[in-house]
């Protein structure tokens, strides 16, 4: 079944990629599928992106050990989805960005645009390539082909798809997988959940094992509150700055479809999650010894499930790792060949057709591949290194230069170059010497990404002042600044549409506060007092 | 009360709340002037006929 499994998803995406490649006609179509993402893909490649081997291998084995609360508590990733969708993604389409650097040589010029792309691609690539060398040992478990196979089948199955129709396949494909990924977190997880003894079993079933399982640190790692609140600040500092999901902004219609598109996707990845890691504690009541933990889902759809429903939950755990490798690993071919070779070739005064920036756009997704190939069968001592601080990256350097970029008049070029890399360069330091070497402990036990992020803000101010802002920087800044956010939208669309656009919604909004407020709350009801009692 | 347990559904809870409301207060400050004026017109329009 697994076998199969694997097989079928990896054929299904290289047939999808293939039959969307028609509509690529430009950059544009490549890029940014020529703004025409509606709400359906835009959320599940949004759905899709978010959700990833780290969620359902991870951290699910994480909260098999431990119980529900340690991540629920510090999921800091949900609210930095919301920030880096309805923040940075609304401001990067209103100023005709395609790609996330595209804003930054706008506004700062090319120094400031190739240091943050350097450090996107290096980002993308740690954080990526790691995932991938985590799934290829989870999927030769599970599928009895050897580790090599795996990687190698299924980093050219992403290649292929990414590199066929860009941001197209990217969408479509990751939309059709989300269905499998909906089916493993509100259908098997219910079922792990019953399985487990339902409400009953998650409370007091636990808590009779130990009730650590419902302390914030978790049951066996009994972390900190310093953890916790480190976690959380991570999470949600590192997300509004990554690119598969502020950058899925930029394929969005229009504004509207921005707004439905993160009211969806914050319902399921919510919800879903919520239900998720409530099945995999409950599979500690049914099987304490699952071994290693983070197969705890992957087990429990051999075992717990009707086949056919196994196989399609692990067919959406496979569809968690290849949609979010998808995402980043499209981002740093981006990265390659719009930001760093088209720039390149525009400041040299030359030009490029629309079906050369195709074919080199595609020319640097093989090139990614390779890279990816190289590092994960090679499995290098940096690469260990790099991904470690690889996420952290995007919260250190990006976030404050995009937010210097949006809010700060007189930040200099200077000043966001000496952000980016202080921002950078004191996380790894840190990190290293908390961390790894554990020659110092930080005040009140916090993570390094806090205070790295600190020192990336001082660094932009000090450096603005020092060398002060150019006038044609300044100027930028004013006009970016009156740009409305929703000025593209307002001339896009005619009254009836835009009634017809606002009604819609205005209606998901609602509807999505209500279905989390009502199910959580129930959940909340049933479980809360519970484990309370006898406190 | 068990904050942990507590903490574990209102916060994605809140989060979905905080969703909304911006999404909303969007919708409100960029987009609501501008319907409501496109409603009326289209209301007058329809008692003249």
């Amino acid at each position: 079944m697994a076998v199969a499994t694997f097989w079928i998803i990896l054929i299904l995406v290289i047939v999808v990629a293939f039959m969307v490649n028609k509509y690529v006609k430009s950059a544009s179509d490549y890029y940014v599928m020529g703004k025409k993402g509606g709400t359906i893909g835009i959320t599940g490649v949004l759905t899709a992106s978010y959700l990833s081997a780290v969620t359902f291998v991870g951290i699910a084995g994480i909260e098999y050990l431990n119980g529900p609360p340690i991540f629920l508590i510090c999921y800091g990733s949900w609210i930095g989805m919301v920030f880096g969708f309805l923040y940075v993604g609304r401001r990067l389409r209103a100023y005709g960005a395609i790609t996330m650097p595209d804003f930054l040589q706008e506004r700062f010029g090319t120094n400031v645009r190739v240091t943050a792309t350097i450090i996107l691609i290096v980002g993308l690539l740690g954080y990526g390539v790691v995932q991938l060398m985590g799934a290829g040992v989870l999927l030769s478990t599970v599928t009895g082909i050897s580790y090599n196979v795996v990687i190698v089948v299924f980093a050219v199955a992403l290649v292929t798809f990414c590199a066929v129709a860009g941001m197209y396949s990217v969408v479509v494909v990751n939309t059709l997988l989300l269905a499998t990924i909906l089916v493993a977190c509100f259908i098997i997880a219910p079922i792990m959940i019953k399985a487990g003894g339902g409400f009953e079993g998650l409370t007091t079933g636990l808590m009779n094992i130990d009730p650590d399982f419902w302390s914030a640190g978790g049951r066996k790692y009994h972390m900190p509150a310093g953890w916790t609140v480190g976690q959380f600040v991570l999470w949600a500092l590192f997300f509004p700055a990554a690119p598969w999901i502020a950058g899925m902004a930029l394929p969005c219609k229009n504004d509207f479809v921005v707004m439905r598109s993160i009211s969806l996707a914050t319902l399921f990845t919510t919800v879903g999650v919520v239900i998720l890691f409530l099945g995999v504690s409950a599979m500690f009541l049914v099987n304490p010894n699952i071994n290693p933990a983070d197969q705890v889902f992957i087990w429990a759809c051999k075992n717990q499930v009707h086949p056919i429903l196994g196989g399609l939950g692990i067919a959406g755990v496979m569809a968690a790792i290849l949609s979010s490798g998808a995402t980043i690993f499209m981002g740093a071919g981006f990265g390659l060949s719009r930001d760093l070779y088209e720039r390149y070739i525009m400041n040299k005064g030359g030009s490029l057709t629309e079906s050369q920036k195709i074919i080199y756009a595609r020319m640097a997704q093989i090139g990614v591949g390779v890279i990816v190939i190289t590092f994960a069968l090679s499995k290098p001592l940096a690469i260990y290194w790099i991904s470690a601080w690889a996420g952290a990256l995007f919260a250190t350097a990006w976030l404050p230069t995009l937010i210097a970029g949006f809010e700060f008049k007189r930040a200099s070029r200077v000043g966001v170059i000496a952000g980016m890399l202080c921002g950078a360069g004191s996380y790894i330091i840190l990190y290293q010497c908390v961390k790894k070497w554990k020659l110092f402990t930080l005040p009140l036990g916090l993570d390094p990404v806090i205070y790295a992020i600190i020192i990336s803000f001082a660094a932009i101010w000090v450096g603005s002042l020092l060398v002060k802002p150019k006038q044609e920087d300044m100027a930028t800044y004013s006009r970016v600044k009156g740009i409305g956010l929703a000025e593209n939208t307002l001339q896009s669309l005619s009254p009836g549409e835009m009634i017809k656009e606002y009604k819609m919604t205005k209606t998901l909004a609602w509807t999505s506060i209500i279905i989390a407020v009502v199910v959580l709350g129930l959940f909340a009801i049933r479980i809360v007092p519970a484990v309370s009692a006898g406190m | 009360m068990n904050m942990a347990a507590l903490l574990s559904f209102l916060h994605p809870m809140l989060i979905m709340i905080i969703c909304g409301v911006w999404v909303l207060a969007i919708l409100k400050s960029d987009y609501s002037a501008v319907v409501n004026g496109s409603a009326g017109h289209a209301e007058v329009k329809g008692e003249n006929k």
